[in-house]
């Protein structure tokens, strides 16, 4: 026998995004809601991503709930540390008895005489909701690499969000195929323990300094006197973020000073002429994501690890074979190949009024008012949603806005005591041929193949515009951008 | 008649509010004689910004006088009937201008604006007979698929007492309906509802009353050709309902859309908050309007096919 269950609110999702919606219930007083997610435990990506050096590129100061300041053991924390954080504030919050764990959503398909969704769990239970709230994030399903023979690789291989800790590098021979976010945080790593690593990469990236440092108890005993250093930390930091955005969406001139960093730091690391043309990008800085390392350059600059840049070929039983012909063997392949990040919500299937597809209406790329809301798919709010990505500022920022937005909805909802809300199709259909031309001014549309564009190089994923400019447009729920549907009832007298 | 210009400064809400609460003191003021009303309406109503190239000819349909608004361009792809408000007993077709003048500009259509005769004068059935005479007059031109019935205030309850008379008659029914601000309900009092009547800088549940009672005469103003909210409203084709947050007819449009939608029809329905009664007339100097404008475009265009 399945179960079903009724709840005002149904959360996906137990990451950042999630457990911020929960606790932002909590806070208004709504207390009918559940949490669910596949894993075992919460955290989302920083759950997923266990990976050896595995922390957070934006400083924990920034990246971090406005409401609930930290202290952080260091500018840029651990992935366990960041974890930690998450757990300790959900549990402050009281949302354990919300989450329900290994509950993973197969489908949420939308009833629209009672209003209500009915999302399915694998399984067969089945949740009824008023209200979904989708926070599955943009990075959390792998992507792996269409290589020929990517099978017959006949020893242990596996993706960096999907880390392997049974097996011991030390001494062994580990390749490592892309130069992502991911793979400059743990390619490092590996080479202090493997005896050589071969890192293979397709479009080199622009690896700027991080500024990385333990908080010296005494600055960690001022933040905590003195709240207000640590926000003027956190300022600071946002403000350089808005920096770097303002050259990724008013002109890349703007990114001299980046540039100039990023060229220093190359130069002092990699003395190698025919190596550092190999980290020399063709494309504009911050087309594909900028990341942040210091050791990067010093590590492609030893001795055991080789950077290869002749495209593969295929990979065979004992290593890889590169388009020159030449093999090199390998023991272990790691992929740092990064996640699917232009199909959002999948494989979850929704499927909104008139039965249509949420797939099908996103065929083209993926769109939504604000990020949050899509037309058709009444009373469901996306957090990290089409368009709400960032390049250049910390994601939390992001979330909390979203997650305001989604309560105020919510509450809007009960005042209005309606069936179901549901934006009006123009007005998302205006607010993304805005993006659109914002889009095709950026550095994301100009001309590089990136996780944030589609394969004709639309951007889906990032918001193109300042980042606070993103949370002044979110900072009121308007009703009247949304078609209501009051609780039905037969007419008066012809009943 | 050439007519329009460009005008796209949007007012902030507070400054028009304040011409609102005007004309509720000087012109819907049931102190007032009828005469007084609408002589003051009239002259109020003059302004409002229209597209350049708006054209307005006048015509008889069926011994009824129409204001026929189109843009410039003279594709006419639909038509849409609208019943000007004024509770039955003041208003003319010069009200709407604005709004049809912009819709018709936005929309590539062509926006009739009927004078039906007014109570005092002509009580109920004068107004909904004369609006069957210009519906009769429009369908002999035009197939009923290319047309749209629309009115705001108690043009729209003259409009979806219209819709419900073609229906029961077994006529081939218009596209849809677009009902702005609509008052749907003549014989409720609107003077329990004190937290509305506070709000509503516009109309008067005095006002209200005196209108119903010029309209309905003799009859029984429950009467669901007076006060459609009675009717059964199965069988209708899609309905768009507009309204503001502030005004003490906004009940009649969640209660219709609530029946509609029970009796199986398309609604749209959207609210405006700290918007007034009849706000959607004043696109160009209303960002709130502009935006109802958009959506009663974005509904002709899906009714229509177009």
């Amino acid at each position: 026998m399945y179960e079903k269950r009724s709840y005002r609110v149904v959360i996906v999702g137990a990451g950042f995004g999630g457990i911020g919606m929960a606790l932002a219930l909590k806070r208004a007083g709504i207390e009918d809601f559940v949490v669910v997610d596949a894993a075992s435990d919460l955290g989302g990506t920083w759950r997923d991503n266990t990976y050896p050096g595995a922390a957070c590129d934006v400083p924990a100061n920034l990246y971090s709930y406005s409401f609930r300041p930290q202290r952080w053991s260091r500018r840029y924390p651990s992935q366990q540390e960041t974890l930690a954080y998450l757990r300790t504030v959900a549990e402050e919050g009281g949302v354990g008895p919300h989450l329900r764990f290994g509950a993973r959503v197969i489908s949420a398909e939308f009833d629209e005489t009672p209003g209500d969704w009915n999302v399915t769990l694998e399984g067969g239970d089945t949740l009824i909701a008023k209200v979904v709230v989708s926070a599955v994030g943009q990075l959390n399903r792998p992507a792996l690499p269409d290589i020929t023979g990517r099978d017959d690789f006949a020893r242990p291989s596996w993706h960096s969000a999907r880390w392997n800790h049974d097996v011991d590098l030390a001494g062994k021979t580990v390749a490592v195929i892309g130069t992502g976010a991911s793979a400059i945080q743990f390619v490092p790593e590996v080479a202090k323990i493997a005896a050589h690593v071969d890192v293979y990469q397709r479009t080199p990236p622009y690896v700027l300094p991080k500024p990385d440092y333990p908080y010296p108890v005494r600055l960690q005993n001022t933040f905590d006197r003195l709240p207000v250093a640590r926000k003027a930390d956190r300022l600071r930091t946002f403000l350089y973020g808005e920096l770097l955005t303002s050259g990724f969406v008013l002109s890349p001139k703007l990114l001299a000073g980046p540039m100039r960093m990023w060229r220093r730091q190359l130069d002092a690391a990699i003395t190698d002429q025919a190596l550092r043309a190999k980290c020399v990008p063709d494309y504009v800085m911050g087309c594909k994501r900028v990341l942040f390392s210091g050791d990067w350059y010093p590590t492609l600059a030893l001795p055991d690890v080789a950077l290869v840049t002749d495209p593969i070929e295929r990979i065979v039983a004992d290593g890889v074979v590169t388009a020159d012909g030449q093999r090199r063997p390998a023991d272990i392949i790691i992929y740092g190949t990064g996640f699917k990040t232009l199909d959002f919500l999948a494989p979850m299937s929704v499927t909104g009024r008139g039965g249509v597809e949420l797939e099908d209406s996103w065929r083209n790329g993926a769109q939504a008012y604000l990020g949050i809301s899509v037309a058709g798919f009444p009373n469901f709010f996306v957090i990290y949603g089409p368009n709400t990505n960032l390049g250049g500022n910390s994601i939390i920022y992001m979330l909390e806005g979203q997650v305001n937005y989604a309560l105020a909805a919510i509450r809007a909802l009960h005042s209005e005591n309606a069936d179901w809300i549901d934006v009006r199709p123009e007005v998302q259909e205006e607010f993304n041929r805005w993006v659109k031309a914002a889009s095709s001014t950026s550095v994301w549309e100009s001309g590089c193949s990136s996780w944030y564009t589609t394969a004709s190089g639309r951007n889906t994923n990032n918001w193109p515009d300042h980042t606070f400019l993103y949370r002044y447009r979110i900072r009121n729920f308007d009703l009247s951008k949304y078609q209501v549907m009051p609780k039905r009832r037969v007419p008066v007298s012809a009943a | 008649m050439k007519h329009g210009r460009d005008l796209d400064v949007h007012l902030p809400p507070a400054v028009l509010r304040i011409a609102v609460a005007d004309l509720r003191r000087y012109v819907l003021n049931p102190r007032l004689s009828w005469d007084v009303q609408r002589r003051r309406l009239e002259k109020s109503m003059r302004f409002g910004p229209s597209p350049r190239g708006t054209k307005i000819t006048e015509r008889d349909l069926n011994g009824v006088t129409a204001e026929i608004v189109t843009a410039g361009r003279a594709r006419a792809d639909v038509t849409i009937v609208h019943f000007h408000g004024g509770g039955y007993c003041i208003g003319s077709a010069s009200m709407a201008r604005s709004w049809a003048a912009t819709l018709a500009a936005k929309a590539d259509g062509q926006v009739i604006l009927p004078g039906y005769r007014l109570a005092p004068e002509h009580p109920f059935p004068a107004a909904l007979d004369d609006a069957r005479q210009v519906m009769k007059a429009v369908s002999g031109e035009t197939s009923p698929a290319s047309i749209v019935l629309s009115g705001d205030s108690a043009g729209a309850g003259l409009a979806l007492a219209l819709l419900l008379a073609l229906r029961d008659e077994g006529q081939e029914l218009p596209a849809g309906c677009v009902l702005l601000s609509p008052w749907l309900d003549l014989s409720a009092s609107r003077r329990a509802n004190t937290a509305l009547v506070r709000k509503d800088r516009l109309l008067s549940p005095a006002w209200l009353e005196a209108c119903a009672a010029a309209y309905a005469g003799e009859s029984d103003p429950s009467d669901p050709a007076m006060s459609p909210l009675h009717a059964s409203h199965q069988g209708l084709p899609p309905l768009l309902i507009q309204c503001g947050s502030d005004e003490i007819l906004a009940p009649d449009s969640e209660l219709l859309a609530a029946s509609a939608s029970a009796e199986g029809t398309d609604v749209t329905y959207t609210k405006w908050p700290r918007m007034w009664h009849d706000f959607a007339l004043q696109p160009g100097v209303l960002a709130a309007a502009d935006s109802a404008l958009a959506q009663t475009a974005w509904f002709l265009a899906k009714v229509t096919k177009t």
